[in-house]
């Protein structure tokens, strides 16, 4: 019978029943009057009846409620003779308390209460005290049975509970895994969002178009635009079609572009997440102004969207999470660890110059202390890269200048930056990626190419941005002394799909330029 | 005068070769050693030393807080902050946090005994090696760094122009007007025009008589 498969509650509460009914068996054939046959027959019959599984918790409580009904009806009847019998009322409560909750077990002891007590009115024979006592008894036990048993039921179902989450987590996590894996785009929210906006425009003709998300620090990030040139929009949330649509909910269509009030037509659609506003596509054109039917069509395909880029963000944020914390923990290993080993050996190492009994070996332990020192600096430059990031409020034109101040600090160069940075950030895990190509760069110039001067370059015009790292040390060298790094850095950039070029600098030194343009330009 | 130190610092190693170093300086002595911040406070609460070296990272808390403290307790106590961070930021945070001295774990323990020597003649003053470099870094506008464009229209803001003026007199839309100021507003970490006027001034990107470009 593959079908009946008893649960470990129900298991508890069968054993129960049954050890009950032994004990009654047991107990009526001590009792002093012989016994019917029949009410121990019932009862087993009862008992056999009630073991098949139930499926929901209703089923259970109707269940042990008949169960208790026919069981007091059964001793009801039989009383006094089948006093021994007594002691089964308890089970049904037990069980309904244990397979259905606290109040289905009390229901279930006033049954048994109100039909032993309605037995005894229609047998018209009233009990003697001994009798009512005994009952009592019973019954009282029988409540207690069912509230431990209910409560009982609670504790582990709180148990489950946390099981049940942990699996749910988990197997959406490998769903997560699966789509990242099998989705053309991945879960890269740019390349979700230019999708978006081409879906968008292809229903919905259009000269230029942006979208729009609630990004890093509470401040909308352009994500994507299509069409001609810069769009430098600034979704106004608070007036405006942007702020209509963004409390609203719905499209809000408006006479006159973005940029120029006098001509063509623009709308805004929200993307929203049940009624978490999540962010903005603008849509603008030099010709008239387009039907409610359409505008419903495209708002559509902006409430499928919104799902997808969302997840794309949550994906990429916990990527980003995990990397930062990563970053931060390598950045305590080298700090605590080998760091104040070859600082201590430095100490060492002065001790024994300090203490040398001629010039010749003093030079050299000066020497030995000079080399220990830098590869101390070394240390110390690669803790504040592991700990150097982009942050919500701080983008990667302060973090950049950031950086370069303190590389300046401890190397000598004399840094010269321009940046120039439109006024949306790009996405933070781009800027991160960005961020690290720079101190790559930056790290070569300082380490292995002696460099005096560094000129840098940061244009961001999100999705597009430049970045330029120009050194006058002593160019690319042998290809092998750096290759890693540069290894490291076209994988940052292939990842973002950036094209990055490397070439030796009129004279001297080396270029390194990584443009990220919009997708739609690739190659221009 | 035999000058008493107090070494903080949770390596060992690190301890053991500062205190060689004290040793051979002869005019020095190392009166106590703490690998932790609680350590530190109990032995200072014990004795007062004329100098006390602190690391920034240790197990129980942040050096640069316990120098803050112990300046509020002994005025007259020179601390030299000994660090493996880099950076401009560390070592300013020193300086406001009332230490002697900084040096970072690269120097020579020579430079620690030195700057162990200079805290305790002058503890009110402060140290480091590129302090100079560091100094002319915070001033010169590596901060907020505007485009041409951009100063233009802060010129322009703080003649008293509107977005309408500026627009025309720089041939732009109002919309790319509205980006520059955006754009200034978070560069100046400002919410409003007066504000951003403020940083601006006080940063040197404005003179004040200098009229608008």
């Amino acid at each position: 019978m593959g079908r009946f498969r008893w649960s470990t509650s129900e298991t508890i509460v069968i054993t129960v029943r049954f050890g009950v009914l032994t004990l009654c068996g047991v107990l009526s054939l001590l009792a002093v009057p012989s016994q019917p046959i029949w009410a121990p027959v019932l009862l087993v019959l009862i008992a056999l009846g009630t073991s098949v599984p139930a499926k929901t918790t209703r089923i259970r409580w109707i269940r042990s409620i008949v169960e208790a009904a026919l069981v007091a009806a059964i001793i009801g009847v039989g009383i006094p003779a089948t006093d021994p019998l007594l002691p089964y009322v308890v089970v049904a409560p037990f069980a309904a308390g244990l397979l259905a909750g606290a109040l289905p077990s009390t229901t279930t002891v006033l049954t048994s209460l109100f039909v032993l007590s309605a037995t005894q009115v229609i047998n018209d024979q009233l009990p003697a005290r001994a009798e009512i006592g005994l009952i009592a008894e019973w019954i009282g036990l029988a409540l207690v049975a069912g509230l431990l048993s209910a409560w009982g039921r609670s504790v582990t179902t709180r148990d489950q509970q946390t099981k049940s989450t942990y699996a749910t987590a988990h197997h959406l996590l490998t769903e997560l895994r699966d789509v990242a894996r099998v989705l053309p785009t991945g879960l890269d929210e740019i390349s979700l969002a230019q999708e978006v906006l081409r879906a968008l425009l292809d229903e919905l003709p259009g000269d230029r178009a942006a979208l729009y998300t609630n990004g890093t620090g509470g401040v909308l990030t352009q994500l994507a635009h299509e069409g001609e040139g810069r769009i430098d929009w600034i979704p106004d949330l608070e007036a405006g079609c942007w702020g209509e649509a963004w409390t609203s909910g719905l499209p809000v269509q408006q006479f006159g572009m973005f940029d120029n009030p006098e001509h063509g037509h623009a709308v805004v659609f929200p993307l929203r997440l049940g009624d978490r506003p999540l962010g903005l596509i603008g849509v603008e054109r030099q010709a008239a102004g387009w039907s409610g039917a359409s505008l419903e069509t495209a708002q559509g395909l902006a409430n499928e969207a919104a799902l997808r880029i969302d997840t794309g963000q949550l994906f990429t944020e916990v990527r980003t999470m995990a990397t930062v914390e990563e970053r931060r923990r390598l950045a305590r290993e080298i700090h605590d660890g080998v760091a104040q080993e070859v600082a201590a050996l430095g100490y060492a190492v002065d001790e024994l110059a300090a203490n040398a009994s001629d010039d010749h070996s003093r030079t050299a332990l000066m020497g030995l202390r000079a080399e220990l020192s830098r590869i101390v600096n070394e240390l110390r430059l690669s803790i504040f890269d592991l700990r150097s990031d982009v942050q919500p409020t701080r983008g990667l034109g302060s973090a950049l200048s950031g950086y370069l101040r303190s590389v300046g600090t401890d190397s000598g160069l004399t840094v010269h930056l321009v940046l120039d940075e439109a006024a949306f950030r790009l996405p933070i895990d781009v800027e991160t990626e960005l961020l690290r190509i720079a101190q790559e760069a930056i790290t070569n110039a300082r380490k292995h190419a002696r460099a005096r001067n560094l000129w840098v370059t940061c244009r961001i015009d999100p999705p597009k941005a430049f970045l330029r790292i120009a050194d006058d040390g002593a160019g690319l060298g042998s290809p092998r002394a750096d290759s890693y790094g540069i290894d490291i850095m076209r994988e940052r950039s292939d990842r973002l799909g950036a094209n990055m070029s490397l070439r030796a600098r009129v004279g001297g030194g080396t270029v390194v330029e990584v443009s990220l343009s919009d997708s739609v330009v690739i190659g221009g | 005068m035999t000058i008493s130190v107090l070494l903080v610092d949770d390596h060992e190693l690190i301890r053991q070769g500062l205190r060689r170093a004290f040793e051979r300086d002869g005019d020095c002595e190392v009166v106590g050693e703490a690998g932790t911040l609680a350590d530190a406070h109990r032995l200072l609460g014990l004795a007062t030393p004329h100098v006390v070296i602190l690391d920034v990272r240790l197990p129980d808390g942040n050096g640069l807080d316990a120098c803050r403290k112990i300046r509020a307790n002994n005025p007259e106590i020179g601390i030299v902050i000994l660090t493996m961070y880099a950076g401009d930021d560390q070592l300013f945070g020193a300086l406001d946090s009332g230490a002697s001295a900084f040096v970072p774990k690269n120097a020579p323990a020579e430079d620690v005994v030195a700057a162990a020597r200079q805290a305790a003649s002058t503890p009110r003053s402060f140290t480091a090696t590129d302090l100079a470099e560091a100094m002319q870094r915070r001033l010169s506008p590596t901060g907020p760094q505007l485009s041409p464009r951009e100063r233009e229209v802060l010129g322009l803001l703080a003649d008293g122009l509107g977005v309408a003026q500026i627009s025309r007199q720089l041939y732009i839309s109002e919309s790319t007007t509205k980006t520059h100021i955006s754009k200034l507003y978070e560069k100046l970490g400002a919410g409003n025009r007066a504000q951003a006027l403020m940083t601006a001034l006080k940063l040197g990107l404005l003179k004040r008589d200098e009229p608008g470009l």
